[in-house]
């Protein structure tokens, strides 16, 4: 009913900001568990309750309710400050986007050949992802991997 | 700690709605369903007397005041009387709803009052599109902004009270593509150039409620009329379907008693093998039935009311109501009809109007399947 989306992009946010979900909770004046049922959209969140977040997290309202493709590619708006409303802000490659996931896509000793069905499955989910969430994956990856070298010794 | 006996205010409430409905609403119901596209103000007039058309109007701008649960007392009342009454009420809550939550001082010190003058003064609430229904994303009405003026065009259609409203509430898109958050809401006050009456909706049931098509081509709205924060229409849009939701099972809770109580005085007098048909089980037990559903349905439009009242989390609850609200006036109306036989199926006959009207309630406010989704959506 869309309230999902609405809760990835306040969970995109809110870490984004650094806050954890109960100090956000705590500024807002609601339990965690009501912030996390926000995010999971598993409780519709009411204007004014957005509207707090919003103001709090430095991003328009618009911000939560777009739709996940728009998202893609848009550039992260820091003033806060949508385009005229009457024509929306253009679609633009967001670089700070490709400058995180260039690494990736050009690591070395990948397996270039045909992909198998999990690898497959894996690139749909993570293509289904905002680039923020995107940017997560990728983070988490890296900082695995990087693990993973500490461990054994292999890159 | 649950308390489920009303107040000395809401009995004297009932009592006061009881007693208008007798002698101003009822005399005249097969009036207004059989009426033609004239718009039959005496109903509204004797509610707007009242201050009972818009009854959920602060205080502070003239209104009643009611709260959810109050509201639901009243709306059981018109739902009994005459659900076209009943709707064209729940559609001026509708329409004042989003001013009341997020409209500016001058919004509502300009719209609010009217909706509770002692004359009967009415608002429209314009959403579903021709091709946006349950899937209000799906909405094609253009805003654009030239200047500080906005320019809305598209088509509007089942638009409750429009025409006759002196305002109305309408949403519009300023970017398809952008789906929820390019949804605004707008002011109309009646007469704005570019604001056109479209084809007038012959429906089957709720007759009393004029509905019509509107057609906004070029329409003129100055910024000052935009409702809400840019961007929040959306969330304004749903918060106030949530509220209306539990009254819509209000009014279904109303049309099931009246039906129930028709068929259970028909079912003592009528007798059949020598003894009231009541007496018969097949008879007794359908009513006993009812009389249960219909007291679940009461209760679960009683608590989302007090959850809305008390400022909780009443998505699921008003979903609910709305659900069993209108289940229970579909199964009450057809068991009614079957109780009372081939009387119950002539025209004339309350218990066939009832039913023309219960028959909407599953589609008005979205359709129970919606209700089913926002409901496991929350699971």
């Amino acid at each position: 009913m869309g309230y999902k989306s609405i809760g990835r992009q306040l969970q995109l946010a809110r870490e984004e900001a650094g806050y954890s979900q109960e100090q956000l909770a705590a500024k807002i004046g609601c339990s965690q568990s009501t912030l996390s049922n926000y995010e999971k959209g598993k409780r519709r969140i009411y204007l004014a309750q957005l509207e707090k977040i919003a103001e709090i997290l430095n991003k328009p309202i618009e911000y939560f309710l777009r739709p996940a493709d728009y998202h893609r590619g848009e550039p992260e708006s820091q003033s806060g400050e949508p385009g005229n409303q009457s024509s929306p802000a253009p679609k633009k490659k967001d670089t700070s986007y490709q400058a995180n996931l260039l690494p990736i896509l050009n690591m070395p000793g990948e397996d270039q050949g045909e992909k198998t069905a999990l690898e497959q499955n894996l690139l749909r989910l993570f293509q289904s992802l905002s680039p923020a969430g995107q940017i997560l994956v990728i983070n988490f990856v890296t900082w695995l991997k990087e693990r993973e070298v500490g461990c054994n010794g292999e890159f | 700690m649950a308390n489920f006996s009303l107040s000395p205010a809401q009995e004297q409430l009932i009592e006061e709605i009881r007693q208008v409905a007798a002698e101003r609403i009822a005399p005249v119901v097969r009036e207004l369903d059989e009426g033609d596209d004239h718009f039959d103000f005496r109903p509204a007039q004797a509610l707007a007397e009242h201050n009972l058309l818009t009854p959920t109007i602060p205080r502070a701008y003239g209104g009643r005041g009611l709260d959810y649960f109050s509201t639901a007392l009243l709306l059981e009342e018109l739902g009994a009387t005459c659900a076209g009454v009943a709707t064209v009420v729940t559609t001026n809550i509708h329409a004042a709803g989003p001013v009341i939550l997020a409209g500016t001082e001058h919004q509502k010190k300009t719209f609010l009052p009217l909706l509770a003058s002692p004359e009967p003064h009415l608002a429209a609430f314009a959403l579903t599109e021709p091709e946006a229904g349950s899937d209000i994303g799906a909405m094609s009405a253009l805003a654009a902004c030239e200047g500080g003026v906005w320019k809305i065009n598209g088509v509007k259609d089942f638009v409750i009270n429009g025409g006759i409203a002196h305002f109305t509430t309408v949403f519009a898109t300023t970017d398809p593509q952008n789906k929820r958050a390019g949804m605004m809401a707008f002011l109309l006050p009646s007469g704005v150039p570019g604001l056109k009456v479209g084809a007038v909706r012959n429906k089957m049931g709720i007759r009393y409620a004029r509905t019509v098509q509107l057609i906004m081509k070029d329409t003129l709205v100055q910024d000052e009329l935009v409702i809400g924060r840019k961007g929040g229409a959306y969330l304004l849009l749903m918060q106030t379907f949530d509220r209306g939701r539990a009254l819509a099972g209000a009014v279904g809770v109303g049309i099931a008693r009246a039906a129930f109580e028709f068929a259970l005085r028909y079912s003592k007098e009528r007798r059949q093998f020598g003894r009231p048909i009541f007496s018969q089980q097949a008879i007794s037990f359908t009513l006993a039935e009812l009389q249960t559903k219909i007291e679940s349905a009461r209760l679960l439009v009683w608590k989302a009311c007090w959850l809305i009242d008390n400022d909780l989390d009443y998505t699921m609850a008003s979903s609910m109501a709305k659900i069993a609200g209108s289940q229970v006036a579909q199964e009450a109306t057809a068991a009614a009809m079957d109780i009372l036989g081939g009387r119950g199926y002539l025209k004339g006959c309350p218990v066939e109007k009832l039913l023309r009207d219960a028959r909407v309630m599953s589609l008005i406010e979205g359709t129970n399947h919606i209700q089913k989704a926002v409901i496991a959506s929350q699971l």
